[in-house]
Protein backbone atom coordinates (compact mmCIF):
# COMPACT_ATOMS: atom_id res chain seq x y z
CA UNK A 1 0.00 0.00 0.00
CA UNK A 2 1.33 3.45 -0.91
CA UNK A 3 2.42 5.50 2.07
CA UNK A 4 -0.14 8.20 1.21
CA UNK A 5 -2.96 5.70 1.40
CA UNK A 6 -1.58 4.31 4.62
CA UNK A 7 -1.30 7.81 6.04
CA UNK A 8 -4.94 8.45 5.10
CA UNK A 9 -5.98 5.38 7.06
CA UNK A 10 -3.83 6.14 10.07
CA UNK A 11 -4.73 9.80 10.27
CA UNK A 12 -8.43 9.12 9.95
CA UNK A 13 -8.19 6.48 12.66
CA UNK A 14 -6.39 9.03 14.81
CA UNK A 15 -9.10 11.64 14.34
CA UNK A 16 -11.75 9.05 15.12
CA UNK A 17 -9.95 7.84 18.25
CA UNK A 18 -9.43 4.38 16.76
CA UNK A 19 -5.64 4.36 16.50
CA UNK A 20 -3.98 1.53 18.43
CA UNK A 21 -0.45 1.57 19.85
CA UNK A 22 1.13 0.02 16.76
CA UNK A 23 -0.71 2.50 14.58
CA UNK A 24 0.50 5.38 16.72
CA UNK A 25 4.11 4.30 16.29
CA UNK A 26 3.66 3.87 12.55
CA UNK A 27 2.04 7.27 12.21
CA UNK A 28 4.70 8.91 14.32
CA UNK A 29 7.40 7.47 12.05
CA UNK A 30 5.62 8.71 8.94
CA UNK A 31 5.20 12.21 10.34
CA UNK A 32 8.72 12.52 11.64
CA UNK A 33 10.19 11.76 8.25
CA UNK A 34 8.00 13.95 6.07
CA UNK A 35 7.44 17.67 6.64
CA UNK A 36 4.82 17.86 3.88
CA UNK A 37 2.85 15.10 5.55
CA UNK A 38 2.99 16.98 8.84
CA UNK A 39 1.55 20.03 7.14
CA UNK A 40 -1.22 17.95 5.61
CA UNK A 41 -1.93 16.39 8.99
CA UNK A 42 -2.27 19.81 10.57
CA UNK A 43 -4.41 21.05 7.68
CA UNK A 44 -6.79 18.16 8.18
CA UNK A 45 -6.75 18.42 11.96
CA UNK A 46 -7.74 22.07 11.72
CA UNK A 47 -10.42 21.29 9.14
CA UNK A 48 -11.74 18.55 11.42
CA UNK A 49 -11.91 20.95 14.35
CA UNK A 50 -13.49 23.66 12.23
CA UNK A 51 -16.15 21.17 11.13
CA UNK A 52 -16.73 20.24 14.76
CA UNK A 53 -17.08 23.85 15.78
CA UNK A 54 -19.36 24.74 12.86
CA UNK A 55 -21.71 21.83 13.50
CA UNK A 56 -22.07 22.76 17.18
CA UNK A 57 -22.18 26.50 16.55
CA UNK A 58 -25.56 27.25 18.08
CA UNK A 59 -26.86 30.23 19.97
CA UNK A 60 -27.54 28.18 23.09
CA UNK A 61 -24.00 26.80 23.15
CA UNK A 62 -22.55 30.30 22.94
CA UNK A 63 -24.94 31.51 25.59
CA UNK A 64 -23.99 28.64 27.91
CA UNK A 65 -20.37 29.65 27.46
CA UNK A 66 -21.16 33.26 28.35
CA UNK A 67 -23.06 32.28 31.48
CA UNK A 68 -20.36 29.88 32.56
CA UNK A 69 -17.61 32.43 32.00
CA UNK A 70 -19.39 35.24 33.79
CA UNK A 71 -20.15 32.94 36.71
CA UNK A 72 -16.40 32.36 36.98
CA UNK A 73 -15.51 36.02 37.29
CA UNK A 74 -13.93 36.79 40.63
CA UNK A 75 -16.21 38.82 42.82
CA UNK A 76 -13.49 40.51 44.76
CA UNK A 77 -9.75 41.03 44.65
CA UNK A 78 -9.32 38.45 47.37
CA UNK A 79 -11.23 35.82 45.43
CA UNK A 80 -9.24 36.58 42.29
CA UNK A 81 -5.89 36.17 44.05
CA UNK A 82 -7.15 32.93 45.55
CA UNK A 83 -8.24 31.53 42.19
CA UNK A 84 -4.99 32.43 40.46
CA UNK A 85 -2.70 31.28 43.24
CA UNK A 86 -4.46 27.99 43.78
CA UNK A 87 -5.83 27.23 40.32
CA UNK A 88 -7.85 24.28 41.52
CA UNK A 89 -11.54 23.60 41.13
CA UNK A 90 -13.44 25.55 43.71
CA UNK A 91 -16.97 26.83 44.13
CA UNK A 92 -15.93 29.87 42.12
CA UNK A 93 -14.86 27.80 39.15
CA UNK A 94 -17.53 25.13 39.41
CA UNK A 95 -19.43 26.32 36.38
CA UNK A 96 -16.43 25.67 34.22
CA UNK A 97 -17.18 21.98 34.13
CA UNK A 98 -19.78 22.05 31.37
CA UNK A 99 -17.19 23.74 29.21
CA UNK A 100 -15.34 20.45 29.04
CA UNK A 101 -18.24 19.12 27.12
CA UNK A 102 -18.57 22.15 24.89
CA UNK A 103 -14.88 22.06 24.10
CA UNK A 104 -15.05 18.42 23.23
CA UNK A 105 -17.97 19.06 20.96
CA UNK A 106 -16.13 21.91 19.33
CA UNK A 107 -13.26 19.59 18.56
CA UNK A 108 -15.61 16.92 17.28
CA UNK A 109 -14.63 14.68 20.13
CA UNK A 110 -16.50 13.38 23.10
CA UNK A 111 -13.83 11.00 24.28
CA UNK A 112 -13.06 11.44 27.94
CA UNK A 113 -16.25 13.30 28.73
CA UNK A 114 -18.79 10.57 28.42
CA UNK A 115 -17.75 6.99 28.86
CA UNK A 116 -19.31 4.38 26.63
CA UNK A 117 -20.42 1.10 28.03
CA UNK A 118 -17.31 -0.56 26.63
CA UNK A 119 -15.06 1.76 28.62
CA UNK A 120 -17.14 1.60 31.74
CA UNK A 121 -15.52 0.37 34.91
CA UNK A 122 -18.03 -0.04 37.67
CA UNK A 123 -17.34 -0.43 41.34
CA UNK A 124 -17.86 -4.10 41.99
CA UNK A 125 -19.38 -3.89 45.43
CA UNK A 126 -23.10 -3.31 45.23
CA UNK A 127 -23.88 -4.17 48.77
CA UNK A 128 -21.70 -1.89 50.85
CA UNK A 129 -22.53 1.73 51.36
CA UNK A 130 -18.96 2.80 51.39
CA UNK A 131 -16.11 0.94 49.76
CA UNK A 132 -12.62 1.84 48.75
CA UNK A 133 -13.96 2.25 45.24
CA UNK A 134 -16.68 4.70 46.08
CA UNK A 135 -20.07 5.30 47.61
CA UNK A 136 -22.92 3.40 46.01
CA UNK A 137 -25.60 6.06 45.64
CA UNK A 138 -28.11 3.95 43.77
CA UNK A 139 -28.63 0.32 42.87
CA UNK A 140 -32.10 0.31 41.39
CA UNK A 141 -33.71 -2.88 40.19
CA UNK A 142 -37.32 -1.60 40.40
CA UNK A 143 -38.19 -4.41 42.76
CA UNK A 144 -40.51 -2.40 45.01
CA UNK A 145 -44.15 -1.89 44.14
CA UNK A 146 -43.75 1.87 44.10
CA UNK A 147 -44.67 2.86 40.55
CA UNK A 148 -42.87 6.01 39.38
CA UNK A 149 -45.19 9.01 39.42
CA UNK A 150 -46.35 10.18 36.00
CA UNK A 151 -46.05 13.78 37.06
CA UNK A 152 -43.02 14.99 35.16
CA UNK A 153 -39.72 16.07 36.61
CA UNK A 154 -39.66 15.85 40.41
CA UNK A 155 -38.88 18.79 42.65
CA UNK A 156 -38.50 16.70 45.79
CA UNK A 157 -35.63 14.33 46.39
CA UNK A 158 -36.20 10.59 46.47
CA UNK A 159 -38.37 8.46 44.22
CA UNK A 160 -38.68 8.17 40.48
CA UNK A 161 -41.01 10.41 38.50
CA UNK A 162 -41.41 11.53 34.94
CA UNK A 163 -43.40 10.37 31.96
CA UNK A 164 -45.94 7.56 32.18
CA UNK A 165 -44.38 4.18 32.83
CA UNK A 166 -45.12 1.00 34.75
CA UNK A 167 -43.33 -1.78 36.59
CA UNK A 168 -43.67 -5.22 35.08
CA UNK A 169 -42.28 -8.72 35.35
CA UNK A 170 -41.26 -10.72 32.29
CA UNK A 171 -43.14 -9.16 29.42
CA UNK A 172 -43.12 -9.48 25.63
CA UNK A 173 -40.34 -12.07 25.88
CA UNK A 174 -38.16 -9.61 27.78
CA UNK A 175 -36.93 -10.80 31.16
CA UNK A 176 -35.76 -8.38 33.85
CA UNK A 177 -31.98 -7.93 33.84
CA UNK A 178 -32.08 -8.93 37.50
CA UNK A 179 -34.74 -9.64 40.10
CA UNK A 180 -38.44 -9.94 39.34
CA UNK A 181 -39.31 -6.58 37.86
CA UNK A 182 -38.20 -3.89 35.46
CA UNK A 183 -39.52 -0.51 34.38
CA UNK A 184 -41.48 -0.27 31.16
CA UNK A 185 -41.57 3.03 29.28
CA UNK A 186 -45.15 3.70 28.19
CA UNK A 187 -45.51 7.21 26.87
CA UNK A 188 -43.66 10.43 26.10
CA UNK A 189 -45.91 12.57 28.24
CA UNK A 190 -47.08 12.92 31.81
CA UNK A 191 -50.13 14.17 33.64
CA UNK A 192 -51.12 17.62 32.42
CA UNK A 193 -47.97 17.99 30.37
CA UNK A 194 -48.18 21.23 28.42
CA UNK A 195 -47.87 20.84 24.64
CA UNK A 196 -47.72 17.08 24.97
CA UNK A 197 -48.72 16.57 21.37
CA UNK A 198 -45.60 15.91 19.35
CA UNK A 199 -43.60 14.54 22.28
CA UNK A 200 -41.52 11.54 21.31
CA UNK A 201 -39.04 11.17 24.18
CA UNK A 202 -40.00 9.30 27.33
CA UNK A 203 -37.99 10.51 30.32
CA UNK A 204 -37.79 9.20 33.84
CA UNK A 205 -36.05 11.20 36.59
CA UNK A 206 -34.65 10.78 40.06
CA UNK A 207 -33.67 13.76 42.18
CA UNK A 208 -30.90 12.86 44.59
CA UNK A 209 -29.82 14.94 47.60
CA UNK A 210 -26.04 14.84 47.43
CA UNK A 211 -25.38 17.17 50.35
CA UNK A 212 -24.77 14.40 52.92
CA UNK A 213 -21.79 13.33 50.79
CA UNK A 214 -20.27 16.78 50.40
CA UNK A 215 -17.07 15.79 52.19
CA UNK A 216 -16.43 13.40 49.31
CA UNK A 217 -16.45 16.05 46.60
CA UNK A 218 -15.92 19.46 48.14
CA UNK A 219 -12.33 19.58 46.87
CA UNK A 220 -13.45 19.04 43.27
CA UNK A 221 -12.31 15.41 43.19
CA UNK A 222 -15.73 13.76 43.27
CA UNK A 223 -17.00 11.97 40.17
CA UNK A 224 -20.46 10.43 39.83
CA UNK A 225 -20.74 7.45 37.52
CA UNK A 226 -24.09 6.31 36.23
CA UNK A 227 -25.07 3.29 34.17
CA UNK A 228 -28.38 1.77 33.14
CA UNK A 229 -29.61 -1.28 31.25
CA UNK A 230 -32.02 -1.01 28.32
CA UNK A 231 -33.93 -3.61 26.34
CA UNK A 232 -36.83 -3.86 23.91
CA UNK A 233 -39.24 -6.35 22.51
CA UNK A 234 -38.70 -7.04 18.83
CA UNK A 235 -39.63 -4.09 16.66
CA UNK A 236 -39.77 -3.49 12.90
CA UNK A 237 -36.61 -2.95 10.86
CA UNK A 238 -37.63 0.55 9.87
CA UNK A 239 -37.92 1.75 13.46
CA UNK A 240 -35.05 2.97 15.63
CA UNK A 241 -34.94 3.77 19.30
CA UNK A 242 -32.23 5.74 21.03
CA UNK A 243 -31.42 5.69 24.75
CA UNK A 244 -29.89 8.45 26.81
CA UNK A 245 -28.72 9.05 30.32
CA UNK A 246 -27.94 12.46 31.79
CA UNK A 247 -26.64 13.81 35.06
CA UNK A 248 -27.21 17.38 36.19
CA UNK A 249 -25.57 18.94 39.23
CA UNK A 250 -27.90 21.51 40.75
CA UNK A 251 -27.91 23.97 43.58
CA UNK A 252 -30.74 23.68 46.09
CA UNK A 253 -32.72 26.59 44.75
CA UNK A 254 -32.84 25.34 41.20
CA UNK A 255 -33.56 21.78 42.26
CA UNK A 256 -36.66 22.70 44.18
CA UNK A 257 -38.16 25.81 42.58
CA UNK A 258 -39.36 24.07 39.43
CA UNK A 259 -37.30 26.20 37.04
CA UNK A 260 -35.40 23.14 35.84
CA UNK A 261 -38.49 21.82 34.16
CA UNK A 262 -37.29 23.66 31.09
CA UNK A 263 -34.67 21.83 29.02
CA UNK A 264 -32.88 25.07 28.33
CA UNK A 265 -32.75 25.92 32.02
CA UNK A 266 -31.27 22.53 32.83
CA UNK A 267 -28.49 23.00 30.34
CA UNK A 268 -27.74 26.61 31.05
CA UNK A 269 -28.41 26.92 34.76
CA UNK A 270 -27.23 23.59 36.12
CA UNK A 271 -23.82 23.76 37.77
CA UNK A 272 -22.59 21.03 35.42
CA UNK A 273 -24.10 18.32 33.29
CA UNK A 274 -23.14 15.29 31.24
CA UNK A 275 -25.09 13.22 28.78
CA UNK A 276 -24.53 9.97 26.93
CA UNK A 277 -26.85 9.00 24.12
CA UNK A 278 -24.95 6.83 21.72
CA UNK A 279 -26.97 3.71 22.35
CA UNK A 280 -29.46 2.45 19.79
CA UNK A 281 -31.54 -0.54 20.81
CA UNK A 282 -31.00 -3.80 19.00
CA UNK A 283 -33.81 -6.24 18.22
CA UNK A 284 -32.76 -8.96 20.61
CA UNK A 285 -35.02 -9.20 23.66
CA UNK A 286 -32.68 -11.72 25.21
CA UNK A 287 -29.85 -9.22 25.70
CA UNK A 288 -29.63 -6.07 27.76
CA UNK A 289 -27.59 -3.14 26.50
CA UNK A 290 -25.87 -0.79 28.93
CA UNK A 291 -25.22 2.90 28.66
CA UNK A 292 -22.90 4.73 31.02
CA UNK A 293 -21.56 8.18 31.70
CA UNK A 294 -19.97 10.25 34.38
CA UNK A 295 -19.94 13.76 35.79
CA UNK A 296 -17.30 15.49 37.86
CA UNK A 297 -19.22 17.14 40.67
CA UNK A 298 -18.77 20.86 41.21
CA UNK A 299 -18.00 21.41 44.90
CA UNK A 300 -21.11 23.51 45.44
CA UNK A 301 -23.54 20.85 44.18
CA UNK A 302 -26.55 20.25 46.39
CA UNK A 303 -28.60 17.86 44.27
CA UNK A 304 -28.08 15.48 41.39
CA UNK A 305 -30.79 15.01 38.82
CA UNK A 306 -30.68 11.66 37.05
CA UNK A 307 -32.48 11.61 33.75
CA UNK A 308 -32.96 8.47 31.69
CA UNK A 309 -34.65 8.74 28.35
CA UNK A 310 -35.83 6.75 25.39
CA UNK A 311 -36.74 8.33 22.09
CA UNK A 312 -38.14 7.51 18.70
CA UNK A 313 -34.98 8.05 16.68
CA UNK A 314 -36.44 8.75 13.27
CA UNK A 315 -38.82 11.54 12.42
CA UNK A 316 -41.19 9.22 10.58
CA UNK A 317 -41.99 7.06 13.60
CA UNK A 318 -42.32 9.79 16.21
CA UNK A 319 -45.37 9.41 18.42
CA UNK A 320 -46.32 9.38 22.08
CA UNK A 321 -46.38 5.66 22.73
CA UNK A 322 -43.65 3.09 23.25
CA UNK A 323 -44.74 -0.44 22.46
CA UNK A 324 -42.22 -2.51 24.44
CA UNK A 325 -39.19 -0.78 25.92
CA UNK A 326 -37.59 -1.46 29.27
CA UNK A 327 -35.13 -0.15 31.85
CA UNK A 328 -33.43 -2.09 34.64
CA UNK A 329 -30.34 -2.14 36.85
CA UNK A 330 -29.67 1.56 37.25
CA UNK A 331 -26.48 2.06 39.20
CA UNK A 332 -24.84 5.20 40.44
CA UNK A 333 -21.57 5.54 42.34
CA UNK A 334 -19.75 8.49 43.81
CA UNK A 335 -16.08 7.87 43.35
CA UNK A 336 -12.86 9.84 43.63
CA UNK A 337 -10.42 11.15 41.07
CA UNK A 338 -7.57 13.61 41.36
CA UNK A 339 -8.81 17.19 41.40
CA UNK A 340 -8.27 18.92 38.06
CA UNK A 341 -4.88 20.62 37.69
CA UNK B 1 -21.23 40.24 13.31
CA UNK B 2 -23.05 40.24 16.63
CA UNK B 3 -23.57 43.42 18.56
CA UNK B 4 -24.52 43.13 22.17
CA UNK B 5 -22.68 45.88 23.91
CA UNK B 6 -24.58 47.08 26.91
CA UNK B 7 -27.71 45.59 25.46
CA UNK B 8 -27.59 48.14 22.69
CA UNK B 9 -27.79 47.23 19.04
CA UNK B 10 -25.88 48.84 16.23
CA UNK B 11 -25.61 48.28 12.52
CA UNK B 12 -21.84 48.30 12.61
CA UNK B 13 -19.39 47.83 15.38
CA UNK B 14 -18.90 51.06 17.12
CA UNK B 15 -15.54 51.72 18.70
CA UNK B 16 -17.03 54.51 20.70
CA UNK B 17 -19.61 52.16 22.14
CA UNK B 18 -16.93 49.56 22.82
CA UNK B 19 -14.82 52.11 24.67
CA UNK B 20 -17.80 52.92 26.85
CA UNK B 21 -18.47 49.28 27.62
CA UNK B 22 -14.81 48.71 28.48
CA UNK B 23 -14.89 51.70 30.79
CA UNK B 24 -17.97 50.35 32.55
CA UNK B 25 -16.42 46.89 32.88
CA UNK B 26 -13.23 48.42 34.23
CA UNK B 27 -15.30 50.21 36.83
CA UNK B 28 -16.62 46.85 38.01
CA UNK B 29 -19.83 46.55 35.96
CA UNK B 30 -20.12 42.80 35.44
CA UNK B 31 -22.96 43.15 32.97
CA UNK B 32 -20.69 45.27 30.78
CA UNK B 33 -18.05 42.58 30.85
CA UNK B 34 -20.71 39.99 30.05
CA UNK B 35 -21.48 42.02 26.94
CA UNK B 36 -17.82 41.86 25.97
CA UNK B 37 -17.75 38.08 26.47
CA UNK B 38 -20.94 37.67 24.47
CA UNK B 39 -19.55 39.76 21.65
CA UNK B 40 -16.18 38.01 21.34
CA UNK B 41 -16.91 34.45 22.45
CA UNK B 42 -17.66 32.91 19.08
CA UNK B 43 -14.64 34.44 17.43
CA UNK B 44 -12.32 33.47 20.26
CA UNK B 45 -13.69 29.96 20.72
CA UNK B 46 -13.44 29.14 17.02
CA UNK B 47 -9.89 30.49 16.90
CA UNK B 48 -8.88 28.41 19.91
CA UNK B 49 -10.67 25.33 18.58
CA UNK B 50 -8.48 25.50 15.50
CA UNK B 51 -5.22 26.28 17.27
CA UNK B 52 -5.30 24.51 20.64
CA UNK B 53 -2.62 21.81 21.02
CA UNK B 54 -3.56 18.12 21.04
CA UNK B 55 -4.91 17.34 24.48
CA UNK B 56 -5.80 20.98 25.04
CA UNK B 57 -9.25 22.27 25.76
CA UNK B 58 -10.40 25.13 23.56
CA UNK B 59 -13.27 26.42 25.67
CA UNK B 60 -11.23 26.18 28.86
CA UNK B 61 -8.64 28.32 27.08
CA UNK B 62 -11.32 30.78 26.06
CA UNK B 63 -12.56 31.05 29.63
CA UNK B 64 -9.06 31.56 30.98
CA UNK B 65 -8.52 34.24 28.36
CA UNK B 66 -11.64 36.14 29.40
CA UNK B 67 -10.70 35.82 33.06
CA UNK B 68 -7.26 37.23 32.28
CA UNK B 69 -8.81 40.04 30.25
CA UNK B 70 -11.13 40.84 33.14
CA UNK B 71 -8.32 40.99 35.65
CA UNK B 72 -6.14 43.11 33.38
CA UNK B 73 -8.68 45.58 32.06
CA UNK B 74 -6.91 48.37 33.89
CA UNK B 75 -3.86 47.75 31.70
CA UNK B 76 -5.73 48.24 28.46
CA UNK B 77 -4.84 51.58 26.90
CA UNK B 78 -7.83 53.52 25.67
CA UNK B 79 -7.72 54.23 21.98
CA UNK B 80 -5.67 51.15 21.13
CA UNK B 81 -6.97 48.03 19.40
CA UNK B 82 -8.99 45.98 21.90
CA UNK B 83 -9.31 43.02 19.51
CA UNK B 84 -5.55 42.77 19.12
CA UNK B 85 -5.06 43.09 22.86
CA UNK B 86 -7.56 40.32 23.59
CA UNK B 87 -6.03 37.94 21.06
CA UNK B 88 -2.54 38.67 22.37
CA UNK B 89 -3.75 37.45 25.74
CA UNK B 90 -5.33 34.43 24.04
CA UNK B 91 -2.03 33.56 22.34
CA UNK B 92 -0.30 33.80 25.68
CA UNK B 93 -2.87 31.43 27.16
CA UNK B 94 -2.28 29.03 24.27
CA UNK B 95 1.48 29.06 24.86
CA UNK B 96 0.96 28.47 28.55
CA UNK B 97 -1.30 25.52 27.81
CA UNK B 98 1.19 24.05 25.31
CA UNK B 99 3.96 24.37 27.89
CA UNK B 100 1.82 22.74 30.55
CA UNK B 101 1.07 19.81 28.26
CA UNK B 102 4.72 19.40 27.26
CA UNK B 103 5.65 19.13 30.91
CA UNK B 104 3.38 16.16 31.39
CA UNK B 105 5.57 13.14 31.93
CA UNK B 106 4.18 11.04 29.10
CA UNK B 107 3.41 13.76 26.58
CA UNK B 108 6.41 12.95 24.37
CA UNK B 109 5.78 9.24 24.62
CA UNK B 110 2.28 9.52 23.23
CA UNK B 111 1.38 9.98 19.60
CA UNK B 112 3.36 12.84 18.07
CA UNK B 113 1.60 15.51 20.10
CA UNK B 114 4.72 17.61 20.40
CA UNK B 115 5.33 17.70 16.64
CA UNK B 116 1.78 18.76 16.00
CA UNK B 117 1.63 21.20 18.90
CA UNK B 118 4.66 23.04 17.56
CA UNK B 119 3.13 23.29 14.11
CA UNK B 120 -0.10 24.58 15.57
CA UNK B 121 1.80 27.09 17.66
CA UNK B 122 3.44 28.47 14.52
CA UNK B 123 0.07 28.87 12.89
CA UNK B 124 -1.36 30.66 15.89
CA UNK B 125 0.69 33.66 14.82
CA UNK B 126 -1.64 34.19 11.88
CA UNK B 127 -4.20 36.98 12.20
CA UNK B 128 -7.29 35.72 14.00
CA UNK B 129 -9.44 37.07 11.20
CA UNK B 130 -8.22 34.18 9.03
CA UNK B 131 -10.08 31.71 11.24
CA UNK B 132 -13.25 33.75 10.91
CA UNK B 133 -12.77 33.77 7.14
CA UNK B 134 -12.23 30.01 7.09
CA UNK B 135 -15.37 29.48 9.14
CA UNK B 136 -17.32 31.63 6.71
CA UNK B 137 -15.89 29.82 3.69
CA UNK B 138 -16.57 26.48 5.34
CA UNK B 139 -20.28 27.25 5.31
CA UNK B 140 -20.12 27.97 1.57
CA UNK B 141 -18.03 24.86 0.93
CA UNK B 142 -20.48 22.67 2.81
CA UNK B 143 -23.22 23.83 0.48
CA UNK B 144 -21.23 22.36 -2.40
CA UNK B 145 -21.06 18.95 -0.74
CA UNK B 146 -23.67 16.53 -2.12
CA UNK B 147 -26.67 16.11 0.18
CA UNK B 148 -25.89 12.49 1.01
CA UNK B 149 -22.32 13.27 2.02
CA UNK B 150 -23.44 16.31 3.97
CA UNK B 151 -25.70 14.01 5.94
CA UNK B 152 -22.67 11.90 6.86
CA UNK B 153 -20.85 15.01 8.09
CA UNK B 154 -23.90 15.95 10.09
CA UNK B 155 -24.00 12.53 11.74
CA UNK B 156 -20.31 12.74 12.52
CA UNK B 157 -20.07 16.29 13.80
CA UNK B 158 -23.55 17.25 15.00
CA UNK B 159 -24.93 13.95 16.26
CA UNK B 160 -21.48 12.58 17.20
CA UNK B 161 -22.44 9.15 15.94
CA UNK B 162 -19.83 6.40 16.10
CA UNK B 163 -18.49 5.26 12.73
CA UNK B 164 -20.21 1.91 13.19
CA UNK B 165 -23.63 3.57 13.47
CA UNK B 166 -22.95 5.70 10.43
CA UNK B 167 -21.90 2.62 8.48
CA UNK B 168 -25.18 0.94 9.39
CA UNK B 169 -27.17 3.94 8.28
CA UNK B 170 -25.55 4.08 4.86
CA UNK B 171 -25.21 0.31 4.56
CA UNK B 172 -21.46 0.47 3.96
CA UNK B 173 -18.41 -0.85 5.77
CA UNK B 174 -16.73 1.20 8.50
CA UNK B 175 -13.63 1.37 6.31
CA UNK B 176 -15.70 2.88 3.53
CA UNK B 177 -17.15 5.50 5.88
CA UNK B 178 -13.68 6.39 7.15
CA UNK B 179 -12.47 6.72 3.58
CA UNK B 180 -15.41 8.95 2.79
CA UNK B 181 -14.63 11.17 5.79
CA UNK B 182 -11.00 11.43 4.66
CA UNK B 183 -12.05 12.47 1.17
CA UNK B 184 -14.63 14.95 2.44
CA UNK B 185 -12.14 16.60 4.81
CA UNK B 186 -9.60 16.87 1.98
CA UNK B 187 -12.11 18.38 -0.42
CA UNK B 188 -13.43 20.82 2.16
CA UNK B 189 -9.92 21.91 3.04
CA UNK B 190 -9.11 22.45 -0.65
CA UNK B 191 -12.32 24.36 -1.15
CA UNK B 192 -11.57 26.64 1.81
CA UNK B 193 -8.01 27.23 0.61
CA UNK B 194 -9.28 28.10 -2.87
CA UNK B 195 -11.74 30.61 -1.48
CA UNK B 196 -9.09 32.08 0.80
CA UNK B 197 -6.78 32.51 -2.21
CA UNK B 198 -9.57 34.13 -4.24
CA UNK B 199 -10.27 36.48 -1.37
CA UNK B 200 -6.63 37.41 -1.07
Amino acid sequence: MASEDRFAELWTDNLEGDLDTAGQAELQALLEGDAALRQQAIDLLQTHRLLGFAHQDRVEVGEAFVRSTVADLPRSDGEFVHSVMNYIPSPVSARRFPMKMLAALACGLLVGVLATSAAWVYAKSRSSDLTGLGVVLMDEGFESDLVPAGTGMPTQAGGWAGDYCELVGEHQQVRPASGRQMLRFLRADYENKPNAKGSYVSDIYYLFDIRPYRAKFEDGGGVVQLSAGFNAATFPEYEKYQCSISLYALDAEMATNGSMRSDNALQTDSLAYARANRLFLDRRPETWQRLAGELRLPPNSDFLLVRIGLSHATAAQRHLDFPGHYLDDVRMVLTRRSPLP
Amino acid sequence: MNHHFGGLMAENRDDYLLAGVIARARAGDRSAFEAIVRHYQRRLRSWLAVHCPPGGDADEGAQRTFLAVYSRLAEFQDGTNFDAWLFTIARFQLMTEATRLRRQADYHARFAPDLLARELELRSGEPDALTADRLRHLAACLEQVPERDRQVLDWRYREQLPIEQMALRVDRSTAAVKKLLWVLRLKIRECIDTKMAEGA
